[in-house]
Order: structure tokens, then C-alpha cells, then sequence
């Protein structure tokens, strides 16, 4: 008895133990905001409250200073928590790091999947360049022109949304049309009671007006021909598990591409595939980019993916992002220790070292972060300025930039 | 003495020969096996004290099975299997019992292979009071020996798993396999379930203990970069057969089978100025209910010919101590 009291008070001085009365004022305090997100969400909003403008033209998607919260009983973990990075145009970025650094949350923001009410997007901006409908002041699209069927042609505009603000009954202007997703485990994301067919086609079906099932049948067919499936007919009539693992993500990239997206966010895309098969995707993937008219968002843990898909590197670590730059600033001249200790830690192909570098310890615990750099605990490379503030971004070159107090001094594309 | 102690050292740990395991997938009223799935198919080899044999392969090619029925929980329908000179194959569970302690396993997931209601401590001194490695006295010194060995802290003798991540749950599994002292340890997977930083952490850990308790592993994984870190013979698998045997510097620097050259091609390289020339298979990976006929590799060989199809080949040694299943080893 006497030691489970000792342990108790030792849980208590950690901050690992509450009380049922210190959870239930937590609960009460994340009610309050957790109400009042929700009614922001899914508030009417005329769309210029939710238009705004790009900072640099040459981007599709634009995340400034995110903050993504789940608000739980034992208190609030910043699964984002300032995240800024930007997708140019026909371009790949890579966003890297390990299991709940919050990569995974980034994108569903990006999305507005997130599980409400307790995931919620707390503050900042994600702005994304949309080809929309232009819509007059009821909010109808203007229409151009009418066929002699009775079929519609819009007119179509270049604008920025901010998906933050959006009301979530807005979402679908861009969610599946604009931008895609292709899942991880491409079992649980089809449905196992209807045909491929079926599913494709409804994505038709919700994005176009007026399309008939013909229409939406040829377009599925050429989507699944042109992820290299080689009966597409075959597969357009047979259900999901009929389908092998490979096959079933090349059903869900060809889902992802039947609107035509401007960007796509594939979220570990390869991670449940054997290597053959993982092989065959990116090389799909690659191809699919040189073919389409848009930007990949690739979400992955695997460095040598990274290196071979993208062209611009985001580093995540406890809901921040340690570091950026193109690919090989990122894999040539990394600067964030954690960075360095990722790549060494990985063995390769080509290394005959007898003992693996490691980084000690492990992540911390996502509620209470410390105010100093998350890192510190496990950094090789700490100074007494890494117990103060957490560190800014620090600009090492153009493209390049990095959170860690070792580069404070040399700003501005100086040596190391 | 001394030359007893010689050979006993130099003699093998481990010797497979020609081990067959299949699972029956209909079965008649009278209980006769109608049709079966050979998940295991002729695999041989042998593993020597202090050792570490890779087994690498894709998902569904036999390679968990293996080492579950080398460990004998799963029965072998053929073949043999030689521990330390003795023929285990045919042993009943009684005579089983003591060979146990001698060999262990640590499992893939550490979620799901540790007991949820027992205590750290609870979980790590169990084996030991059961095989009666020490004295009842010492079995907490015993235990917390271990668990710094293992790179756990004392005070966590009294938690329970839940509390740890992935990375302490995997030191937790190895110090439960290490506890009643094995010689043979079956390395399922172990870091696959974790991230690169605490993978590299835990395979340090397995190479430290390895030096400092002379063991042998079995290590099964699918990461082809950290099999060749740890191993010093690989084996390559492909739908329940061995393909291609052989030294780390044999596989690696002269592999001869195509599905290994394939299979390397297809790693990515962390490295973005490299781009390798891929060897990208066509297809999938056929079910092993219905393996090809001839060699089970042709459906996706981009060298295959006529006799690929039609005659299987012969698991052969292609150099010494290289073994490889192709008729055109090293020739394509």
C-alpha cells in the first residue's frame, strides 16, 4: 500500500496524475472553446469572408502559422502547433517525420476532416488557389452559356480560399474537386459493399452537374486505365477485395484524379504496400505528375521515399516544423540536429558501420510541451540558450530555413 | 577439453533440413486434407553460435512461419529441424519444455504481445520463476539486472505496459525473451512497428546483447537496409522457398537470383542526386494456394523462358556456400 501511495505522489510531482476534479475543470474549459469553434464552423458566411489573396502567385497552397488542437479531458494536445510551409505550382513537397508529429493532422486540416468537435482548427490560415465557379450575389453560378440538352457551362474564376475560415457546408467547392487525398490503408478507405465501379463514379456523379452514367462510366474507365490497371472493365465490376493491395491504391490514386485536381495530398501512400508493389506506385505516382497539371502533397516516415519523389522537404517534429528547404538542401546540408541524427540513424544500403547512430529517448508527451525547443532533451547538440525560448526560423539560404538557436548568428545564408 | 570446447563452438546451433509446412485449406467430412497451402516449401540451412541469420521476403512468403515452426509452435509436415546436435522435429511438449529456455522469440508488435494487467516486473520474473533459472531469493536482483542490461530504469518494475511507447515496450519483449538465458532468439519483425530514430535504438540494443551473451538470432524482417545491418547470412524468400542463400558480402555484392537484384532495386535510396536504374516488377504476388507452375518466380521474371515454366528449378550451391534457386543463376 505504502508503495502505491509513494508511486501516486511521484505521478502527481510529474504532472502525469489529475485529479477527477482537476478533469472535470479541464472538460469544462474546453467546452467553452470547443462551442465556440464549432458554431464558427458551421456559421452562414457570404463567400467574402472567406476569400482572401495569395502572398507569393506562384503557390497553390499557403499554411501560415497553423494551429490544429484536440481538446481531451487531460488537457489540450497541439497536435499543429505553427506550422507554416507552402506548395508552389507543379511541384512535389514532402512532409517527413515521425509517427504523431502531426504530419497526418496537417493534411486533414488542409482537408477539414478533422474529428469535431474535439479536433479542431484553433488559428492560423491555410490558403489554397482554387478554379471556381463564379457566383453571383445569392451565391448560384453565373452561367455562360445553355446547350440545346439543357446542359449549363459556368464561368469559371481564379480564387483564394482560406479553408480555415470556411464554413464546413462550404467544403465541398474544394474537397474532392480541388484537392484529393489518397489515404494510407487503401482496404479501410473503399467501401467493401459496392463495386469500384460504383465508387468512382459517384465521385463524378457529386462533382459534376449533370453528368449522366455514361459519362461518369468513361470517365472512370480512362481514370483506371491510366493508373496502369490492365482491365479496367474487369476491375471497374468487381468489389474491393477482390482486388490485391496494389491494385486497390492504384483504384484509390485513380479516384483521387477523376476531378481533375489542382493538388493532391497522398498521406503515407506506400507505407502499407511490400517494397515490388511500393516500387510500382512511385513510379505511377511520378509518371501521374509529369502527366497532370498539379502539385503532390506527399506525406511519408520514409526518408528514401522523400528523396526520390519530392522537390521541396518539410521536416515535422512534435507538431512544428523543425526545417525546410528543397530536397537537397535537406538530404546534402541538413542543419536541425534532429534532421542530421533522422538520416544517420537510418542504415542504408550502401553504409558497412558495426553501430547505428541514435537519437536517446523519445518524443514528448504531447500535452504540456515544454516552453523551450522540444527537441532539447535528446539534442546532441544543446547550448544554455536552448533552455529560453522556443526557437525562431532562421534563414540559412533563399529556400532553406531552420528552428534551431545554433543558427541564430548566422542569418541570413551564412556558414555553418 | 579444450577440443571439446572447440567443436562444440564451431558446431551449428541450428540446422534446417528440408522443412515443409503446410496448412490445410478443405478438409473432407472424414478429415482428409483436400487442399493445402504450402507456406513452407524445402528451406534449409544452418545458424552457428553468436550468429545472426537474415530471413527477408514480402508479406505472405512464408518467413513468420518459419521461424514459428522452427521454435516448433506450429508442427513441420516434413523435414527437420537439429538444435544443438539433437533432432527436435518429432519432440512432444513435455520433451519440448526444457529446449524452451534455450530458445525464445521476440514479436513484431509490442502492443499486442504484452500482457495488459501484469507489471513490468511480473511480466519479466514469470519466465524465470517457471524455468527456475535462479533461486527464488535473487529472482528480483535477477530481474533488475536484466532490465538495465535492457536499458530499462528500475522504477518501472512496478508500471504496467500501457505506460511506455512502442520503443520501452520492444526493450520490455526483449528482456522477457532474454530472461531464461536462450541461445537461439526468433526476431520477428522487431522494429518494423517502430519509428526510424527508436528503430536504430533497439537494433544497437540486439547487437550489444548479442556480443555480450554469444546469442544467435533468426531475424525475420522485410527492411531489406536493416537486415544487412544485422545480419551475417541472409536468406531471400519468395512464396514459402528459399531463392537465394548466402554470406552478407554474397547477397549483397553478387546476388544471383533475379527476384534479390529486383528486390534491392526497388529500395528507395535517401539519397536524391542517385537515381537508381529500377528493375520495377510487373504484377503481384501470386497466392500461395495456387503457386505457378515450374519456378514460382516466372509470372514476374523479366528473364523468364520456356523451362522457367515448366521445370522447377533446383535449389542449388552456385559458389561455396552461396545457394541460389534459378536456372540462370548468375548468368542474367
Amino acid at each position: 500500500m505504502a508503495l502505491i501511495l509513494k508511486d501516486k505522489n511521484e505521478k502527481k510531482k510529474n504532472g502525469h496524475y489529475l485529479s477527477g476534479k482537476e478533469i472535470r475543470a479541464i472538460a469544462k474549459e474546453n467546452r467553452k472553446v470547443m462551442n465556440a469553434l464549432e458554431k464558427k464552423k458551421h456559421r452562414k458566411a457570404a463567400e467574402s469572408e472567406f476569400t482572401t489573396q495569395m502572398k507569393d502567385d506562384a503557390n497553390i497552397l499557403e499554411i501560415e502559422d497553423l494551429h490544429t488542437y484536440f481538446f481531451t479531458d487531460q488537457g489540450v494536445v497541439k497536435a499543429v502547433n505553427g506550422v507554416s510551409f507552402e506548395v508552389p505550382k507543379n511541384a512535389t513537397v514532402g512532409i517527413v517525420g515521425e509517427s504523431g508529429c502531426g504530419k497526418s493532422v496537417t493534411s486533414m486540416s488542409v482537408m477539414r476532416l478533422l474529428q469535431g468537435p474535439q479536433g479542431q482548427i484553433y488559428s492560423g490560415s491555410i490558403r489554397f488557389k482554387a478554379a471556381d465557379y463564379k457566383r453571383d450575389e445569392k451565391g448560384n453560378p453565373v452561367v455562360v452559356a445553355t446547350a440545346a440538352d439543357g446542359k449549363q457551362q459556368y464561368e469559371i474564376e481564379e480564387k483564394v480560399y482560406d479553408i480555415a475560415e470556411m464554413p464546413i457546408h462550404e467544403i465541398h467547392r474544394i474537397r474532392g474537386r480541388q484537392i484529393a487525398m489518397i489515404f494510407q490503408e487503401p482496404m479501410t478507405s473503399l467501401n467493401p459493399v459496392f463495386t469500384i465501379g460504383e465508387q468512382l463514379d459517384e465521385v463524378t456523379f457529386i462533382h459534376t452537374p449533370g453528368a449522366t452514367k455514361e459519362m461518369a462510366k468513361a470517365r472512370s474507365l480512362e481514370m483506371l486505365s491510366l493508373v496502369g490497371i490492365a482491365a479496367p472493365e474487369r476491375v471497374y465490376a468487381s468489389f474491393p477485395h477482390e482486388l490485391s493491395g496494389g491494385m486497390r491504391q492504384r483504384v484509390m490514386i485513380s479516384m483521387a484524379l477523376i476531378c481533375n485536381p489542382r493538388l493532391i495530398i497522398a498521406d503515407e501512400p506506400t507505407t502499407a504496400l511490400d517494397v515490388t508493389i511500393q516500387a510500382q506506385i512511385l513510379e505511377l505516382l511520378q509518371d501521374l505528375k509529369k502527366k497532370m497539371d498539379g502539385s503532390i502533397l506527399l506525406i511519408t516516415h520514409d526518408l528514401g521515399v522523400i528523396a526520390e519523389m519530392a522537390d521541396y522537404v518539410v521536416v515535422m517534429y512534435a507538431g512544428r516544423v523543425i526545417e525546410r528547404g528543397t530536397v537537397s538542401e535537406i538530404f546534402h546540408d541538413p542543419r536541425h540536429p534532429y534532421t542530421i541524427g533522422l538520416q544517420k540513424s537510418k542504415p542504408t544500403m550502401d553504409s558497412d558501420s558495426d553501430t547505428l547512430f541514435n537519437i536517446p529517448g523519445n518524443v514528448p508527451n504531447p500535452v504540456n510541451m515544454p516552453k523551450h525547443c522540444y527537441f532539447k532533451e535528446r539534442c546532441s547538440k544543446c547550448t544554455a540558450k536552448c533552455s529560453g525560448e522556443y526557437p525562431g526560423m532562421v534563414q540559412v539560404s533563399p529556400t532553406h530555413f531552420v528552428a534551431c538557436h545554433l543558427y541564430d548568428e548566422t542569418k541570413q545564408g551564412g556558414d555553418r | 577439453m579444450d577440443e571439446q570446447i572447440k567443436n562444440s563452438a564451431d558446431a551449428p546451433l541450428l540446422e534446417v533440413n528440408h522443412l515443409r509446412k503446410t496448412f490445410p485449406l478443405k478438409k473432407s467430412i472424414t478429415g482428409k486434407v483436400l487442399s493445402e497451402l504450402v507456406a513452407v516449401e524445402d528451406v534449409s540451412f544452418t545458424l552457428r553460435p553468436g550468429e545472426t541469420l537474415g530471413i527477408v521476403g514480402e508479406s505472405g512468403c512464408g518467413k513468420t512461419t518459419l521461424g514459428r515452426t522452427i521454435l516448433k509452435l506450429y508442427p513441420a509436415n516434413g523435414g527437420q529441424i537439429l538444435f544443438d546436435g539433437k533432432d527436435i522435429t518429432n519432440y512432444t511438449k513435455a520433451q519440448m519444455r526444457p529446449i524452451r529456455t534455450d530458445m525464445q522469440i521476440i514479436f513484431q508488435d509490442p502492443y499486442s504481445s504484452l500482457p495488459p494487467r501484469s507489471t513490468v516486473g511480473d511480466i519479466l520474473s514469470e519466465p524465470v520463476l517457471v524455468h527456475g533459472i535462479v533461486p527464488k531469493n535473487e529472482v528480483k536482483d535477477y530481474v533488475m539486472d536484466l532490465m538495465e542490461k535492457c536499458g530499462l530504469r528500475d522504477y518501472y518494475y512496478e508500471r504496467y505496459p500501457h505506460e511506455f511507447s512502442g520503443g520501452q515496450r520492444q526493450r520490455i519483449c526483449i528482456a522477457r525473451a532474454l530472461s531464461v538465458k536462450p541461445r537461439l532468439v526468433v526476431c520477428d519483425e522487431p522494429v518494423s512497428a517502430l519509428d526510424v530514430s527508436i528503430q536504430a535504438q533497439i537494433i544497437n540494443l540486439l547487437k550489444d546483447l548479442q556480443r555480450s551473451m554469444n546469442l544467435s538470432y533468426l531475424f525475420i524482417s522485410h527492411d531489406l537496409s536493416v537486415v544487412k545491418f544485422i545480419s551475417d547470412k541472409i536468406g531471400v524468400m519468395y512464396l514459402g522457398a528459399m531463392m537465394e542463400f548466402g554470406t552478407k558480402k554474397d547477397i549483397f555484392d553478387n546476388p544471383l537470383h533475379p527476384y534479390t537484384k529486383a528486390l534491392f532495386s526497388a529500395i528507395p535510396n535517401p539519397n536524391p542526386d542517385v537515381k537508381m536504374q529500377r528493375i520495377v516488377l510487373k504484377g503481384d504476388i501470386p497466392s500461395p494456394a495456387n503457386p505457378p507452375s515450374g519456378c514460382r518466380f516466372h509470372t514476374r521474371c523479366p528473364h523468364a523462358t520456356e523451362l522457367c515454366k515448366q521445370q522447377k528449378p533446383e535449389y542449388r550451391e552456385c559458389e561455396p556456400g552461396h545457394f541460389a534457386a534459378c536456372h540462370y543463376a548468375g548468368k542474367v
